[in-house]
């Protein structure tokens, strides 16, 4: 026999710890922290859209460009009134930069009843959730490239950047067409998006009739790619094709600085992230990269850029510029069609032919919008256009 | 007795109503999914109480089997095709044998040790989890995970797994309840406290540090299983230390060690970054920093700190019934004995008007003696602690050992028990040769020991202390504990009774029920005695019994030995200091001077033996008794 | 032969924040899980230190191992002395709540974006005849042996390393001597933390500081001093130096995917084979 409170004591204490935790429950929806800014002119009931994107966590930086993008489109909507008088609420719940996370917050942001959703831009948080995506039955808008996002069969995900199989065959193209690469290796981060667009990568490759030498892997949080490198380089590649996130985008071409390897390097849109070229700083020039936008020197994408920059203090990047446009198709849409998420869904897939500061935008049967690439090359810490190539 | 029992039906009854009714009390989805997951999370929590809370085992692995579960179970259920309940069954399978693979192999590690196996294999099951492409889909994880059914019955809606989960949780609670009180609960909790104690009382300290590996493994494979089925997705990252560590606050926090901990602190830390949310971007930070203001203000966890407070208050004992003390005499009688006398303790005749059952026949003079050790030596680096000891003990007699400081005595007492092994010499009960049984073992074959210094178990009752030595006696398994089958019902009765009677010979009936640190020394000593007793000896070995008793407490156990070697049976060879302990008790005296035998006959004789004089005196006083 | 210094330059960044692990494994008998944190307080000490408010390198320095000591005082009065008498599994969680709540204020104070911090070297690299060095991976390497001398000498030569030890061992008997334990943790923990600072100093132009940099480091210092010994103070950059080794070399001869998984067969063969690790002299046997 145990000493002390008898159990209707626990009992009764338990009961008031439950009706704590009830408590605590109902409060936190009324503690929505963020909202975006409202100014006189737009009045009425707010439109909800949420955003599930880092906040804490390892590609907190994503997250960061990802919001400011979609709050500069917010606040311009609701400068001039709103959508049909309405104003835009943005909510943003953290998902931690971690498949869980990306669970919860999804969840906590459904609370608000959200007519659509933004979600993170990365492939592996969004298939996390995409099953209840379907179930809770609103659009949703990433710029997650990996092929799998949009391939699911999920009516409601919407994708506004090119999805990795096309940029990974306009990559494959470019490298053995333009830069006239005879034998390449691919160097990749393992995950969702790594292992699937080296695939795609590896088999376009092996359609022009350039397989690759060597295809080295590693994980988001190595520090080093000195063996993988090395590896290449003894199997005779004369380029690299990678693919990274931001953070890793940086280490690899620091590595290859250190190294003094002979290869070049083509390397995916994390390449050509503001975050990722800081934090090389020399070590990123001269190399090449493929992504979904560079800004281009008429005076409008400049403006653009200006105010972008002001906003975000960093340089502009395609994720500011995607989350930008997506935000725009979004708010039109809603004005179009009304705040009924299955009409917003069709009405986001009958957008095309739409003009945003990265490009065109037609949405296709699975939900891709965008197919095109610009190539770059790094002088001086920025990325300076090449040429832009479009894709099917 | 009748009002208590309907009161606390109607506490549980309801509990009970209130648990049911509990989905349509959250105020929102969200919140529902939150309780799913603290429920879920309980069950893993549960799992680590088994093994740190009662084990005494800080395993870092809890994570990694929660992975294996929940990847076993993800993986039958979509890859194999097969439905929810096999996939449940797989992982509780698979979990439970790596929980078996992981124990054996770490059991002979010690504290730091066991812990950084426990992570090294908790970080390699996290990187197989992430490389293994083939099989574990790598990096991705695995989506598309069907919800948990049970036939016709899908729980696919946070409030239908809320039912689910909590009937898990629930019957987690009820086999960390029921196995508190079993003889498995409490043999592990001997193990935590004081394995060497244990292992003397009988206890297999192997086995029941295996189990509570195999048991924390298997809870947190089912509850992997449930979490796999309930988010449909899963992927490596969520099973890495961080998550252990998580775990391991959760259930600091409630409270380790005790029953209803696990559940409170899973609860509060899961609920508790919600409720900081409003403190926005802050709200992580302040998480980290009340995790460590909540131990510091409750280190033994909040239900150790409502239990703290409740015992403050004023509260009725549980009203039990206690047998009649035999042996027990009055107060103030018998302080003035024979012992002024320095004649030697004499015993005192008791009546045999109580048979206590514990009572076996003498046993008919036999040829071979009871113990017999041949050349026992044991040693420490350069020192012989124990030189070539010739021993024979005849069954029912009654042996004294004594020697000054350092001859060997406990260590004697510690070859015999099977504390340690010869390095040469070879010892035998009854003929059977002892050399490859542990102390456990031992005890089992009728070998029972009390210590030099005093080795209770400091967290459970007197009572609870003497059943630990009926282990090796009774036999529940933990399937039948948990059912609480009939036999076991039987069982626990029957050890109650026995431990009972053991402390009623030892006169402490009616200290059952407190907690061996409020006794007083002697009294300590005693429940030791009956703890060995509770093994059912045919050899009781005492080390040293009388040290600290008083004149009055010392006649008593004399004659509380003398009883058990002529009423019981018993043999016992008892280490003294106390020369009249040792005349009034002892029927033949071995003395030991440097770990060799230097005398060996009846008290009186060795008090007169020239070697034995100068042992303890030295050589002059040798020559002054010599020429008296 | 690349290979090789690579895996030593790895290796003794991890036996660089082993040693601060180390000293407090010896001291309190913790597993601190805000280590790692440590190193990226220092990190971002010496950024804004040396970077923002452009105080030159050396002072630079100088102030963030003082703020750090300051800092590991503080933590001991509040994360560890009021759990001096509980059991070490409530002290290490104590101190996973310090990590997280480390974490999230630098998040706070400095941003989630990483920045780079290129001092002294900057880019420069030393090429020996085609195998190229890198300059701050030689000074750490440098730095570290120099600092298991210094430890190894301040523990074993002076008075006041004595007590500590002395401390650590037995704190009752300590106390019953004279000796004031408070000072003696409060020191240690100042030491431990000004130690990670230091790390932090020397591997922030390695990798980029950001806010989650101490965390992987962290549990590979832990790994590094089971190797090498638990609570031995050179066998924390031996130990580090294997990990970074072996996981170099099986990136480079076996498979770059498992080259983690290569990390632990050791720490499990090591173990398994030789549990008191290469260099360990502390056994916790129980008779």
């Amino acid at each position: 026999m145990k000493r002390g409170f008898g159990i209707q004591a626990k009992l009764a204490l338990g009961g008031l710890f439950l009706a704590a935790i009830l408590l605590g429950c109902s409060s936190t929806p009324a503690a929505a922290p963020t909202a975006a800014k409202q100014t006189g002119a737009a009045s009425g009931e707010p439109i909800v859209i949420g955003l599930v994107t880092e906040v804490t966590g390892a590609q907190a930086s994503t997250g960061e460009n990802q919001t400011n993008g979609i709050r500069m489109a917010i606040d311009e909507w609701n400068q001039k009134g709103g959508i049909k008088g309405r104003p835009i609420k943005l909510v943003i719940e953290d998902d931690t930069s971690t498949p869980p996370g990306t669970v919860n917050a999804f969840n906590k942001v459904l609370e608000q009843k959200p007519v659509a959703v933004f979600i993170p831009n990365f492939a592996n948080f969004d298939m996390a959730i995409e099953p209840a995506i379907r179930k809770a039955g609103i659009p949703a808008i990433t710029g997650a490239s990996g092929p799998g996002v949009t391939a699911a069969g999920n009516p409601w995900i919407f994708r506004v950047r090119t999805n990795d199989n096309i940029m990974g065959k306009l990559a494959a193209e470019y490298a053995v067409k333009e830069m006239g690469a005879k034998k390449i290796g691919i160097l990749y981060v393992t995950g969702e998006m790594g292992a699937g667009a080296s695939a795609v990568v590896k088999q376009n490759l092996e359609a022009l009739g350039t397989p690759p030498v060597g295809m080295e892997s590693y994980n988001p949080d190595d520090k080093d790619v000195t063996a993988q490198l090395l590896n290449l380089q003894k199997a005779g590649a004369d380029l690299v094709i990678g693919w990274a996130y931001p953070p890793d985008a940086a280490m690899v071409m620091t590595n290859m600085l250190q190294l003094g390897v002979k290869m070049k390097l083509l390397g995916s849109p994390a390449y050509a992230v503001s975050d990722a070229l800081k934090l090389a700083k020399e070590a990123a020039n001269g190399h090449t990269v493929i992504t979904d936008w560079i800004p281009s020197d008429d005076p409008a994408t400049q403006a653009w850029v200006k105010q972008i920059e002001a906003r975000a203090k960093l340089p502009a990047n395609f994720i500011h510029s995607v989350y930008y446009d997506g935000m725009n198709i979004l708010a039109s849409t809603i004005e179009k069609v009304g705040t009924d998420p299955a009409a917003i869904r069709d009405g986001i897939r009958a957008v095309k032919g739409y003009k945003g500061i990265t490009g065109e935008y037609s949405f296709d049967a699975n939900g891709d919008g965008l197919r095109q690439a610009s190539i770059a090359q790094i002088k001086d810490g920025k990325p300076v256009l090449i040429k832009t190539v479009k894709g099917q | 007795m009748s009002a208590f029992r309907s009161r606390r039906s109607l506490a549980i009854l309801s509990a009970a109503a209130l648990a049911a009714i509990m989905p349509w009390l959250f105020p929102s989805a969200y919140g529902l999914v939150l309780l799913n997951t603290a429920l879920m999370y309980s069950i893993v929590v549960i799992g680590l109480n088994f093994v740190y809370g009662f084990g005494g085992i800080f395993s870092l692995a809890q994570a990694a089997f929660w992975g294996i579960g929940a990847y076993t179970s993800a993986l039958v259920t979509t890859d194999a095709h097969q439905g929810y309940m096999v996939g449940l069954l797989a992982a509780s399978v698979v979990t439970s044998t790596f929980g078996l693979v992981l124990g054996v192999p770490t059991l002979k590690l010690r504290s730091h040790y066991l812990t950084m196996a426990t992570l090294a294999f908790a970080e390699a099951v996290r990187l197989v989890l992430m490389n293994t492409e083939r099989l574990t889909h790598g990096a991705n994880g695995i989506r598309g995970i069907p919800p948990a059914s049970l036939g016709p019955l899908v729980f696919d809606t946070p409030e239908r797994s809320y039912y689910l989960n909590l009937a898990m949780a629930l019957s987690a609670l009820l086999l960390t309840v029921r196995f508190r009180r079993s003889r498995l609960g409490r043999a592990l909790e001997a193990t935590r406290d004081d394995e060497m104690a244990a292992a003397a009382s009988g206890v297999d300290v192997t086995h029941a540090r295996v189990l509570s590996f195999v048991l924390s493994a298997f809870l947190a494979g089912v509850a992997g299983s449930l979490w796999a089925a309930f988010t449909s997705y899963i992927s490596p990252e969520t099973f890495d230390l961080f998550s252990t560590i998580r775990f391991v606050a959760m259930l600091l926090i409630g409270g380790a060690g005790t029953a209803a901990g696990p559940l409170v602190g899973t609860l509060l830390l899961t609920f508790l970054p919600e409720w900081l949310r409003f403190l926005e971007a802050y709200y992580m930070a302040i998480y980290g920093l009340s995790i460590v203001l909540i131990l510091i203000f409750a280190p033994t966890g909040l239900v150790g700190l409502v239990r703290t407070l409740g015992d403050s208050l004023p509260h009725a004992k549980p009203i039990r019934a206690i047998p009649r003390d035999d042996a027990e005499p009055s107060a103030r009688s018998g302080e003035q004995t024979e012992l002024a006398s320095g004649a030697g303790l004499q015993p005192v005749e008791s009546d045999d008007s109580s048979r206590p059952s514990l009572t076996r026949p003498r046993g008919l003079e036999d040829e071979i003696p009871l113990l017999t050790a041949t050349g026992l030596t044991i040693a420490f680096g350069g020192l012989v602690a124990v030189d070539r000891v010739e021993l024979s003990v005849a069954e029912g007699e009654i042996r004294g050992i004594i020697g000054p400081n350092g001859s060997g005595k406990t260590t004697l007492l510690n070859l015999i028990s099977g504390v340690y092994r010869p390095s040469q010499g070879h010892l035998y009960l009854r003929g059977e040769l002892l050399d490859r049984f542990g102390p456990s073992d031992r005890v089992a074959r009728g070998i029972a020991r009390t210590f030099q210094n005093i080795r209770l178990f400091p967290r459970m009752t007197v009572l609870d202390n003497v059943k630990v030595g009926t282990y090796a006696r009774s036999s529940a398994g933990i399937g039948r504990i948990f059912l609480r089958s009939r036999g076991v019902v039987a069982e626990e009765a029957r050890v109650e009774a026995r431990a009972m009677e053991a402390l009623a010979i030892v006169g402490l009936a009616r200290r059952a029920m407190d907690m061996p640190g409020d006794l007083p020394y002697g009294q300590q000593r005693l429940v030791e005695v009956a703890r060995a007793l509770a093994t059912e000896p045919r050899l009781l070995l005492l080390d040293e019994p009388a040290a600290g008793m008083s004149l009055a407490e010392k006649q008593r156990l004399v004659d509380l030995v003398k009883r058990l070697n002529r009423e019981m049976g018993i043999t016992v060879i008892v280490i003294e200091h106390d020369m009249r302990v040792i005349s009034g008790l002892c029927d033949r005296v071995t003395v030991l001077n440097f770990g060799k035998v230097i005398a060996d006959g009846t008290p009186q004789q060795v008090r007169d033996d020239p070697a034995v004089v100068e042992a303890y005196l030295g050589r002059r006083r040798r020559n002054r008794a010599e020429s008296r | 032969m690349q290979i090789l210094i690579s895996g030593l330059a790895m290796g003794s960044v991890y036996g660089l924040v082993a040693l601060g692990f180390v000293l407090l494994v010896n001291a309190a008998d913790i597993i601190n899980f805000a280590q790692g944190e440590f190193v990226m307080l220092g990190a971002f000490l010496v950024f804004t230190f040396a970077e923002l408010w452009g105080i030159p390198y050396l002072p630079a320095i100088v102030m963030v191992m003082a703020a750090m000591a300051l800092f590991g005082m503080v933590m001991e009065r509040i994360a560890y002395r009021p759990l001096r008498n509980t059991n070490t599994a409530t002290i290490i969680v104590s101190t996973l709540g310090i990590s997280v709540f480390l974490q999230n204020m630098a998040l706070r104070v400095w941003g989630s974006v990483p920045e780079y911090f290129g001092q002294p070297f900057g880019r420069q690299i030393i090429d020996l005849g085609g195998i190229r060095l890198v300059p701050q991976h030689l000074l750490i390497l440098v730095v570290t042996g120099l600092l298991v001398l210094l430890q190894h000498w301040f523990f074993h030569s002076t008075r006041l390393g004595k007590l500590m030890r002395a401390t650590a061992q037995d704190k009752q008997t300590a106390r019953l001597l004279g000796v004031n334990i408070g000072l003696m943790t409060s020191l240690t923990f100042a030491m431990a933390s000004a130690l990670g600072g230091l790390a932090g100093i020397l591997l922030a132009p390695t990798f980029y500081i950001s806010v989650e940099m101490g965390v992987r480091v962290g549990i590979k210092a832990f790994v590094a001093s089971i190797i090498g010994g638990w609570g031995s103070i050179p066998g924390a950059l031996v130990g580090g130096l294997v990990i970074g080794l072996v996981e170099v070399l099986a990136a480079a001869y076996v498979s770059s995917l498992y080259k983690d998984v290569f990390a632990f067969v050791v720490l499990i063969a090591v173990l398994v084979l030789m549990p008191r690790g290469i260099f360990g002299e502390r056994v916790a046997q129980k008779a």
